[in-house]
């Protein structure tokens, strides 16, 4: 994680940037807010109020991020990953944001394009940057 | 020069009619392209998509430009210069997009 | 030089090929497969178009180029109709 990028720090930017769905956000508020607590993809499913194809979509992006990981367990479980103080420290600021401000938040996840879009044009930046 | 007294002529076309639709073809699809970047780039406000736009719109209109003409398949100097600024304007976004972005 | 013009352009839809399979390969977005493939043929049709201007002008290469852009195109409109949501 490179501290001095913006989209690591700023929460808003975090989500604008990183954050796919109003389900993604709230997938990982979940695993912040019960961590180290590790869950399965139905308990997942049924606590989000989401099918369980979505779950599996949210964990596998929130995997890729960096920010949730995979537990050695049968069936497998997912708890949120303490990368560094940094990430703790942001995610600690979007659980505040999530609180004060969910519609504006809401708003601005839901106008953003398509994750496919916005994943092209990530596709031409050639900084071998973990999130490019 | 491609095409001047120097180098023998091209060999003629085989299939003008069969060619001609694909040319159609790939002009349509290239402006249909175009459109489709052409939202990309209102909803994400990037640059890129705006290059790519212009990228496949100058294929599109440069393709049905040489639809009527005798050797589609020796286009002229100002065909091959248009794409040749698309292509630089196509570059030139990819090197923004990193060096703004440090 | 005409030449040198249709080489730059063979060599930026290389890249942007490259780019996007690259890009597909981490991140599994079906629109990057297709757009990237998209890129290789039009990068096929430009390596023909090279070749079939400087290299073999006695042999007609123009189907051969225009098809290729024909078969990269569509593989492009399939992507962005159907995967870019």
């Amino acid at each position: 994680m490179t501290e001095k990028d913006p989209t690591r720090t700023d929460p808003y930017e975090f989500i604008l940037e990183y954050i796919d769905s109003v389900p993604h956000l709230e997938a990982l508020m979940l695993f912040w807010n019960s961590r180290p607590v590790g869950w399965t993809c139905e308990e997942m499913a049924s606590r989000l109020y989401v099918p369980i194809e979505k779950v599996v979509a949210i964990l596998r992006d929130l995997v890729r991020l960096q920010v949730v990981q995979e537990l050695p367990a049968t069936p497998a479980k997912f708890s949120y990953l303490p990368c560094s103080d940094e990430q703790n420290d942001l995610m600690r600021r979007i659980d505040e944001a999530h609180r004060r401000d969910l519609v504006r938040i809401s708003t601005m996840v839901h106008s953003k394009a398509s994750s496919p879009v916005r994943e092209f044009a990530r596709a031409f930046r050639l900084r071998k940057d973990r999130d490019s | 020069m491609i095409g001047s007294a120097a180098t023998p002529p091209l060999a003629p076309i085989a299939h003008p009619f069969a060619d001609a639709f694909l040319l159609g073809f790939v002009a349509a699809c290239s402006l249909m392209a175009a459109l489709f970047f052409l939202k990309f780039w209102k909803t994400t406000r990037d640059v890129l998509f705006l290059a790519f736009a212009l990228f496949f719109l100058t294929q599109g209109i440069t393709g049905f430009a040489l639809l009527g003409i005798d050797h589609p398949n020796e286009a002229g100097f100002w065909n091959a210069l248009i794409r040749f600024m698309a292509v630089i304007g196509l570059l030139a976004a990819i090197l923004w997009k990193n060096v703004a972005a440090q | 030089m005409n030449a040198a013009l249709y080489v730059l352009t063979c060599l930026t839809t290389l890249l942007c090929s490259v780019l996007l399979l690259r890009a597909f390969v981490r991140v599994r977005r079906r629109l990057l497969l297709w757009s990237g493939l998209c890129f290789l043929g039009l990068t096929v049709s430009n390596l023909l178009r090279i070749v079939d201007l400087v290299f073999f002008r006695d042999i007609d290469l123009y189907s051969y180029r225009v098809g290729a852009a024909a078969l990269a195109m569509a593989l492009l409109m399939y992507g962005l109709v159907w995967e870019s949501q």
